[in-house]
């Protein structure tokens, strides 16, 4: 399953500058970082990297539903990349012996909790079933400076994979939606994993540019990230144009 | 003019609904803001127009459902004194403020803290102002607590 980071809402800055100046306002980077919204759409996210990101104050969610939302309608898991799809580790279920690979398992679990739902089981008991890989949907927004800080620690080359390759999906999103006031990062002075990354950004921002301002307004603007920016699985990245 | 309203994100009441109904649909968010004309099939759900996001935001105060209503900022440049600030920056985690000069302020913050202080008894008149702004940001959710601007 493929992920997808979509920034569909953010603060109009030049209107707002432009408004502040009609009244006699000039307010510079730092200042604006406190005045706005940042929102993505989040979807096809591992259950595992939805619980880091709901972990981030100050900061809102609205998450996809376990309970209200049918299994059969739903289901789909992000294996990692790191587990070979032919690794198979050995099992013993009731006095029989398999060898199963993680596929497998995320099969037999799927199967289970629509198994329980067909005997009966609320949805709300039978979800208890689902693994750390199940994909979810969530809406998040943010101010630019939680977004700061979440990029900051997000992007580390220690975080996690799976929301680190989130993390620079949405920090290349908000440089192409908000160069007036998402710059590099502060971590890239002390990291050089980072700085090289925040560069090819840079790069994949800029050659961005063209396409983004010709996109029709409301429409999305795919930024292609990969190969420049190498992530560990594929996100594919958007930003709605004004 | 003591409050003036100089920024919020376009459609803000339809992330809103968008962000509210994604919670129980199979769809994610960004497919139901898009689900606008009859063109888009999405299973099991009805167009995105003015009467379901109306619906789905009546829905969400009739529930208390609030945290749907955080999914925006709304902006304005306002004249108060330290007090009132004080006030502001006490009642909700959301409210963002920077001083411009002696007694200008840039507040910001989102729908659901307006929507808070529209039900709250403890007013300030400066807190009344920002809610009455509602009007032009989020007319739906002005209608549904008929918010009136005081000065209309």
């Amino acid at each position: 399953m493929v992920s997808k980071a979509i920034l569909f809402s953010y603060t109009n800055y030049p209107q707002l500058t432009a408004n502040l100046q009609e009244a006699g306002v000039k307010m510079g980077k730092d200042g604006m970082l406190r005045h706005g919204s940042f929102t993505f759409d989040l979807q096809g996210i591992s259950r595992a990297a939805s619980h880091q990101i709901v972990r981030h104050r100050i900061a809102s969610f609205s998450q996809q539903s376990q309970r209200y939302v049918r299994v059969t309608r739903s289901y789909g898991y992000l294996k990692p990349p790191g587990i070979p799809e032919d690794l198979k580790v050995p099992v013993e279920i009731q006095g029989h012996r398999l060898e199963l690979n993680f596929t497998d398992v995320m099969d037999l679990t799927r199967q289970a909790e629509e198994g329980l739902a067909v005997k009966g089981i609320k949805a709300e008991d039978a979800r208890y079933l689902r693994p750390n890989a199940a994909t979810t949907n969530i809406v998040m927004s943010m101010s630019p400076r939680q977004l700061i800080h979440f990029f900051n620690l997000r992007c580390a080359p220690d975080a996690q994979w799976e929301i680190r390759d989130l993390a620079w999906s949405m920090y290349a999103s908000v440089r192409l939606a908000a160069p007036q006031v998402f710059g590099p990062l502060p971590a890239a002075s002390e990291s050089d994993y980072i700085k090289k990354r925040v560069a090819i950004v840079d790069d994949l921002v800029r050659k961005g540019e063209d396409g983004f301002s010709m996109t029709p307004p409301g429409e999305l603007f795919r930024l292609e990230l990969h190969p420049m920016l190498e992530l560990v699985h594929p996100v594919e990245t958007f930003v709605r144009h004004y | 003019m003591r409050v003036r309203l100089v920024g919020y994100e376009p459609d803000l009441e339809r992330v809103c609904a968008a962000a509210m109904r994604s919670c129980y649909s199979p769809h994610p968010g960004y497919e139901l803001f898009t689900h606008t004309s009859q063109d888009k099939v999405l299973d099991g759900e009805k167009i995105f127009d003015a009467e379901r996001i109306g619906g789905l935001l009546k829905r969400a105060l009739e529930l208390g459902h609030y945290d749907i209503l955080e999914h925006n900022s709304i902006t304005w440049l306002a004249e108060a004194d330290e007090k009132e600030i004080l006030f502001l920056m006490e009642s909700s985690k959301f409210f963002e403020t920077s001083q411009i000069d002696e007694r200008r302020w840039l507040i910001t913050t989102n729908l659901r803290v307006l929507v808070e202080l529209a039900h709250s008894a403890n007013q300030l008149p400066l807190t009344k102002e920002l809610v009455a702004t509602l009007n032009e940001a989020a007319p739906i959710i002005a209608s549904a607590l008929v918010i009136s601007n005081p000065k209309s």
